[in-house]
């Protein structure tokens, strides 16, 4: 936990996220072109947009992944500036990304991964590790939230996991540790309309006033399950149209072209 | 004959070591004469591209103490296996009926290549100390843990000969923990519709070691290896199996680890000579500091083996830029209604499973260290993990 963001006491209405005339590469090829967002403490933000507008690169820039590199602009989180902290040092101060397409990691147990992840963040806030005892009771207890089996957690790191099977891992994880903020990448891709509601009940449940959640998603359907405060429509690299759920009814019911051919 | 420094000590050794093994002394006066004969290798040779053989013949068989600071490794511990430790002048008795424990005897060599192994000639020339393990027809001889310690009454030169009598069935785990120049031989034979599930642990050692393990396998019998070889100075396994008869099957499954400046070198022979016969082979190697692996795995289907069935995979792990990884299979192949497949992969982590992890909270180096954790533990069988093997490579890595 790094001392100058107050874990414990994050007032709702601060802001959150801060992202500032972001400028992406991947590649050498420009993602991000400026992009400006704001995400309040308690907001729930839904990111829409066509493909290859620069969604899933902002989420993953966010998280901290190495290649995609900031040539301009900034993010910061709670007041820090994140795009210099590593990946790791970003998820103990609370940003957590579930991913659009989880990795398998064969050989590591998603028990153990989990553990190892937990016992990482906690004491990097000064906490001790929990017993295992307390893991396990705690573990079992969100599997059984999200419909997964305990032999599950014996498993291999998503390892031949279908894919509703890991998107509702990712949702595991993100009620075991208990981040700030939320990235959710396309989190309902993949997911039978059984699944998807499973893991957006696990969203809502993790959903409070002490955090907030981006949502990347191509769908609406998520919507009517996720409510989101505000909607944003990013196309080629910036948030072009923002507004309440209704926005994303109207994408839905009429598609993108309306507000690009407008941006 | 040539005259060797080395020649002329190990024919004073092999002179002292006759009333150790009096069966095999005239086996022993053969051997050294024909090293003497053919003289000590010099220059490259094919098959010991990447490992000299030269310093195997030199190294001071006999008459070397175990390095100082260098004590016995503890041995793992598996649930009902029947412990046996080389050298140890009390063997516990084997209560269980059709398994015998006996001395050596000749003929040593009947079911070996020794032009393919002439280090094995040494192993007759300077033998110290071997068993011979056989198990009855029928008979389910449950787990024996076979150790060689680096106790001071330890061989350096040793011979193991294990034979399984039609339908029997042994599971056998080998453990090694001598740090000293070793030259070693299992000479195995598993009868028809036999099984046996050979198990071997190598722990790190600082002299050059040889292993030989040569396995004949019958009419419907099975040889099943997995091996562990931890990072050493310079280690070479040769494993010959020669698959004699039809529906003989073997699976291999080999794990290695080095770091610093070791030298691994596995190289495998798998002769499918009978029909409808099967050999797989999966090689895990992980390469990290300067350190050099090396597996050759050999296919050799002679022209009556219809129908074999053969594969092999090795995969390799590179954790530093000084690694380095020497990788080859050979094909022979003389039948034409056969199944032949190999394959080898030489990577880095995948930078995907590195971010993965680290958005999790794991720093680079926690990332790195499950994720060799997990290369290694991907295809262990929960009784192995539970023994603790993962536990002697993480002291290899930390």
């Amino acid at each position: 936990m790094s001392p100058s963001v107050p874990q414990d006491a994050v007032a709702p209405s601060a802001t959150l996220l801060e992202v500032a005339d972001l400028h992406v590469e991947v590649a050498g090829k420009p993602i991000l072109k400026g992009l400006n967002l704001n995400l309040a403490v308690g907001e729930v933000a839904a990111i829409m947009g066509p493909n290859g507008s620069g969604k899933s690169t902002l989420a993953n820039v966010i998280a901290g992944r190495p290649d995609y590199v900031v040539t301009q602009g900034s993010v910061r989180y709670l007041g820090t500036s994140l795009t210099e902290l590593e990946p790791e040092a970003r998820a103990r101060i609370g940003v957590f990304l579930a991913f659009q397409y989880p990795v398998e990691i064969p050989g590591v147990s998603n028990m153990e991964f989990l553990k190892a992840s937990l016992d990482a963040q906690r004491k990097a806030r000064n906490e001790e590790p929990l017993s295992a005892v307390e893991f396990m009771k705690s573990v079992r207890s969100v599997a059984a939230s999200l419909d997964l089996n305990p032999e599950f957690l014996k498993r291999g790191v998503n390892e031949g996991f279908s894919g509703g099977e890991k998107k509702r891992n990712e949702i595991l994880q993100l009620l075991m540790l208990q981040p700030k903020l939320a990235i959710l990448d396309e989190t309902d891709s993949g997911l039978d309309i059984d699944a998807l509601q499973t893991v957006a009940a696990g969203v809502n449940r993790f959903r409070g006033a002490g955090n907030g959640i981006l949502m990347v998603t191509h769908y609406q359907r998520l919507l009517d399950y996720i409510k989101p405060d505000t909607v944003h429509v990013l196309a080629d690299g910036r948030i072009v149209k923002s507004g309440d759920h209704s926005l994303a009814l109207k994408v839905e019911a009429q598609g993108y072209g309306w507000i690009t051919d407008a941006a | 004959m040539q005259s060797h420094p080395f020649i002329d000590s190990a024919l004073t050794r092999s002179r002292q070591l006759d009333n150790r093994l009096p069966l095999i002394v005239a086996e022993r006066r053969r051997s050294i004469a024909e090293i003497a004969r053919e003289g000590i290798p010099s220059g490259k040779l094919e098959t010991w591209k990447y490992t000299p053989i030269q310093p195997f013949f030199a190294a001071p068989f006999g008459d070397v103490e175990p390095p100082t600071g260098s004590s016995a490794r503890t041995h793992l511990s598996f649930e009902g296996a029947v412990p046996i430790t080389l050298g140890d002048k009390a063997q516990p008795a084997i209560e269980r009926a059709g398994i015998s424990l006996e001395t050596l005897d000749s003929p040593l060599n009947a079911d070996l290549d020794l032009t393919r192994y002439p280090l094995a000639l040494l192993n007759t020339a300077l033998l110290e100390d071997g068993l011979a393990i056989r198990i009855a027809p029928g008979v389910d001889a449950g787990v024996l843990d076979l150790r060689f310690s680096g106790g001071a009454s330890a061989a350096e030169v040793s011979r193991i000969r294990v034979e399984l009598a039609a339908g029997s069935r042994l599971r056998l785990i080998e453990q090694r923990s001598e740090d000293r120049p070793t030259n070693s031989v299992l000479d195995i034979r598993v009868g028809p519709g036999a099984l046996l599930q050979h198990t071997r642990i190598l722990t790190p050692t600082t002299a050059p070691c040889w292993y030989l393990v040569s396995v004949h396998v019958g009419a419907h019998a099975t040889y099943d290896l997995t091996g562990h070889s931890m990072g050493s100075t310079t280690r070479r396994n040769d494993i010959h199996i020669r698959l004699d008869d039809h529906h003989a099957s073997t699976n291999i499954d080999l794990a290695c680890a080095a770091h610093r400046r070791d030298r691994l070198d596995h190289q495998t022979v798998i002769e499918h000579i009978g029909v409808d016969t099967v050999s797989r082979q999966l090689v895990h190697g992980i390469a990290a500091g300067s350190s050099e692996l090396t597996f050759n795995g050999r296919i050799h289907i002679h022209p009556n083996a219809q129908r074999s069935d053969a594969r092999l995979t090795n995969k390799n792990l590179l954790l530093d830029k000084k690694a380095r990884v020497n990788t080859k299979p050979e094909l022979e192949i003389y039948a034409n209604d056969v199944k032949c497949s190999h394959g080898a992969t030489v990577g880095q982590f995948d930078p995907a499973q590195v971010f993965y992890l680290r958005t999790r909270g794991l720093d680079e180096a926690a990332a790195r260290a499950m994720l060799t954790r997990a290369f290694l533990a991907g295809r262990m069988p929960p009784w192995l993990l539970e023994a603790g093997v993962l536990e002697m490579y993480a002291e290899l890595f930390a």
